[in-house]
């Protein structure tokens, strides 16, 4: 996973492509997690994508978090993972309320969005 | 199979898939003849390996469109263990996937072990990574005893169960338990094997890679298993890995990505083991993928008896780990330990966690938050199953409908873990 300097580098990234797309950034066991703008999901996602020497092209999970007694209380979590350098990334996609879709970034996520729903927790765009 | 109606209408066929076929390849619409037919296949079909439910659309003997339809077994384990300290939660989330219940163990312990920060004695890990293997074998015997039964071999069926039974007698052996045994705890394992379960896996090693051997000569010269597997639902490596497809279907299409060997968790990193790959993707790829995982299992269970280390099969932190029964009636102590950890249950410092392991499917991965107190927040599984039953689809469309048990046999879902 990338490291403390790796992660802010990347979070630098985002929001001079997207401005105000991320919103914090922390790590945590390891694991480095980005907070992000739930409008702006699908952009940072597909940056993350595209972008060459990102590449986190696989997504392992995707979940929703219920993080209260936090502000916004709710996460949609999708745990990337870029598989030649075996690095993982985790993108929080931050909400009060749910309102986001992130449809377009891979075929894996259809199945995983419809669990969510299943589950009654908050489903961006489903 | 269940036949529902004989024909269906146009609408229904939206209803089935994003793309009906209402149109032939050179684009002129389908005669009367060629209307598409739905069934049901499921849920309660042998050939589904479980609950699951596919509305199959079929044009003559051809399948047009599939779609699965999931959650007939689902028993709310995630949101149950919001309601269960740590140590409890284990066995909800040993159920999940029946047959890999260590793997679900693992990957549950491993992450509220990651969120303590807890380091487990060398012992423990070996321990874990010989039960985990013993566990791939015997899920991968139960998966060519089923499979080969899909496509006639019954005799294959009574030969793997037999040895996928020589497991089990281990397992109540070491743990006391055939199946969901609750051996990992957090900081290690329950309890060091006993006396004579090192001789007895030693012998099952032994005599593993002879079995092995008799199950290819029945297989790999079988004119009808050739035949149905060789270039068979096959599904292009790229697609795979848009769909999140990991394990043995992914090394089939000739994707070496093991987390065993790609990112070691436990003593792997110590282990000389190879990972098979495939190289066309289809079923008979399938088969030899876990085939010849189950001679690498064999090699690293003999590996980790060589290597086992001597020393606490449990870490010694009485915060987490019950103390021993002898300090109970020497130290107060140890008895208030042991009060509060039954009663109450350790707490977990806040904070998220993602821990995965390699499972006989593929990347089984646990997500646990933690809030300070002695239960788990919020628990998510990444089930491998659910994620791989997305190429079922691939596999099938414009193959036989008699090939669609032979790929969803060689898929092997469980939907234990896909429903959860």
């Amino acid at each position: 996973m990338p490291d403390a300097p790796g992660l802010e580098l990347i979070a630098r990234d985002l929001n001079e492509a997207a401005e105000g797309s991320v919103l914090g950034t922390y790590h945590e066991h390891g694991q480095a997690c980005l907070i992000v703008d739930p409008d702006r999901i699908l952009h940072v996602l597909g940056w993350l994508r595209d972008s060459p020497g990102q590449e986190y092209r696989f997504l392992c999970s995707l979940h929703g978090v219920d993080y209260l007694p936090a502000e916004p209380r709710f996460g949609v979590v999708y745990e990337l993972l870029n598989m030649p350098r075996v690095e993982r990334l985790r993108v929080r996609a931050a909400l009060a309320d749910p309102a986001a879709s992130a449809d377009d970034g891979a075929p894996g996520r259809t199945r995983s969005r419809r669990q969510l729903r299943l589950s009654g927790r908050g489903v961006p765009g489903a | 199979m269940s036949l529902g109606r004989d024909v269906i209408s146009r609408t229904d066929a939206e209803v089935i898939g994003s793309s009906p076929v209402e149109r032939t390849a050179a684009g002129e619409a389908l005669g009367p003849e060629q209307e598409l037919m739905t069934i049901n296949v499921g849920p309660h079909h042998p050939a589904t390996h479980g609950v699951l439910r596919l509305l199959v659309s079929l044009e003559g003997e051809v399948v047009r469109d599939l779609k699965p339809v999931v959650g007939y077994v689902h028993t709310g384990i995630e949101k149950n263990c919001e309601d269960k300290s740590y140590w409890k939660a284990i066995p909800f989330v040993e159920r999940m996937d029946y047959l890999s219940y260590f793997f679900n163990m693992e990957a549950f312990v491993g992450c509220v072990e990651r969120l303590l920060g807890l380091e487990i004695p060398p012992r423990a890990k070996y321990l874990r990574v010989l039960h985990l293997e013993l566990n791939r074998l015997h899920s991968h015997l139960v998966w060519l005893g089923t499979a080969a039964l899909d496509l006639g071999a019954m005799s294959m069926f009574f030969y793997c169960f037999r040895d996928r039974d020589r497991i089990l007698d281990l397992f109540e052996m070491s743990t006391g338990q055939r199946m969901h045994t609750r051996y990992f705890q957090v900081g290690g394992v329950f309890e060091d094997i006993p006396v004579g379960f090192e001789r007895n896996v030693r012998a099952f090693c032994a005599e593993m890679p002879s079995r092995i051997d008799q199950y290819e000569a029945i297989l790999n010269r079988n004119e009808i298993f050739l035949r149905r597997t060789r270039n068979v639902g096959v599904v292009p490596r790229q697609r795979l890995l848009d769909l999140g497809v990991t394990g043995p279907l992914l090394r089939a299409a000739g994707e070496p990505w093991d987390l065993r060997k790609v990112d070691p968790s436990l003593a792997y990193a110590d282990f000389d083991f190879q990972i098979p790959v495939g190289t066309v993707g289809d079923g008979y790829d399938r088969y030899r993928v876990r085939v010849q995982e189950m001679r690498e299992s064999v090699r690293i269970v003999e590996q980790a008896l060589d290597g086992l280390p001597e020393g606490p099969w449990i870490a010694d932190d009485r915060k987490v780990v019950l103390p021993p029964r002898d300090e109970l009636s020497t130290s107060m102590e140890a008895l208030i330990h042991h009060f509060k950890l039954v009663t109450e249950g350790f707490r977990v410092p806040p904070g998220e966690a993602y821990y995965a392991v390699e499972s006989p499917r593929g990347e089984l991965g646990c997500f646990v938050l933690a809030d300070g107190s002695a239960k788990p927040a919020r628990v998510h599984i990444r089930d491998p199953s659910f994620v791989n039953l997305q190429a079922l689809r691939d596999m099938c469309i414009d193959g036989y409908v008699a090939d669609l048990i032979q790929n969803l046999a060689m898929l092997d879902p469980i939907l234990g873990g896909i429903d959860r």
